[in-house]
């Protein structure tokens, strides 16, 4: 019996890091070679390697939001923004991806859904389109949508203006 | 006579407490089987002669091994542990056959994807990840609010 449950736990263990990829391997892969689009990727490897920082002088939300995290992308483009939000959504499996917010304003329009267990968030992804472009944004980890919330509270939101627009550079 | 009676009485005695020897208990029951016994000991003769009839009651043929039988613990098989393990390969199978399969033309497919990095320094991987995080914060944020004024 010992044995069984044993097997059964390491198969499950393979099923789960199976589910590790993201949104964007999983449903957007294409756009990942696709010129038009911008991608930025920090890879587990990356975030372990984020350990030799000094985090002196990180705030502790954000550190502990960092560390948390496995992997990071965001693929972006200003090419029909629209129509590749449309079909972007399209594919989203919605039994797996929870909806958590939904805001729209006229056409521009952002989402965030998660991919939870439980009470435990694996995986939060930003889905967001406005006149200037298309974005998604996939963060995988062990996430805790509080201390992102409070990070924005700790700058000021002049600041974020200019990193709304820096991320169209 | 007298004598035979005497040693008979103290055997007799030394029989009650339970300190007699095989020997002695021979001796008694051999005088308790004559039927010249001493008229005042005669009413242990059917006493005795009860003693010697239950000793001849043998146990019917295959009695040892019929008890053996009945104590010996059997291995029946175990239906509980069957159906636990039955349960878990099925919960196990379920994972991979109930799993969603992305469908459709922009999907791609679900093998794991080595994530390559945008940055090979991880201050330019943290400054990036936390400008993400802050326009994801700001949003939530916002999308909160919208939540809270309607």
């Amino acid at each position: 019996m010992k044995r069984i449950i044993t097997i059964a736990l390491m198969v499950i263990a393979f099923a789960n890091l199976h589910a590790q990829d993201d949104a964007i391997s999983r449903f957007f892969g294409k756009y990942l070679d696709d010129s038009r689009f911008t991608v930025v990727s920090v890879s587990p490897r990356m975030f372990r390697l984020m350990s030799k920082i000094q985090w002196d002088s990180i705030p502790s939300d954000l550190k502990q939001t960092v560390t948390r995290l496995q992997s990071f992308r965001i693929v972006s483009t200003e090419t029909t923004p629209y129509t590749f939000y449309k079909e972007a959504y399209a594919a989203i499996d919605k039994k797996e991806y929870e909806e958590l917010i939904t805001v729209r304003e006229n056409k521009d329009d952002f989402r965030f859904m998660i991919r939870a267990t439980g009470n435990t968030i694996h995986e939060l992804l930003m889905i967001a389109v406005d006149k200037d472009g298309f974005t998604l944004m996939c963060f995988v980890g062990d996430i805790d949508l509080d201390k992102i919330s409070r990070l924005a509270a700790d700058l000021d939101i002049k600041g974020m203006e200019n990193l709304k627009n820096a991320k169209r550079k | 006579m007298e004598k035979a009676k005497s040693t008979m009485i103290a055997l007799l005695e030394k029989y009650w407490r339970a300190e007699t020897t095989l020997e002695e208990e021979k001796i008694l029951a051999e005088y308790f089987r004559e039927p010249s016994t001493d008229p005042d000991l005669q009413p242990y003769n059917a006493l005795f002669a009860y003693f010697e009839e239950e000793a001849g009651v043998l146990p019917s043929p295959g009695l040892e091994a019929r008890i053996l039988h009945s104590i010996t613990p059997v291995r029946h098989f175990d239906w509980g542990m069957f159906s636990a393990a039955a349960a878990i390969l099925v919960l196990v199978a379920s994972l991979f056959l109930l799993t969603p399969k992305p469908a459709g033309p922009i999907q791609n497919s679900t093998a794991v994807t080595r994530i390559t990095d945008t940055y090979d320094d991880p201050d330019q991987a943290l400054a990036a990840v936390r400008h993400a995080l802050l326009i994801a914060s700001n949003h939530l944020n916002e999308g909160r609010k919208q939540i809270i004024n309607k």
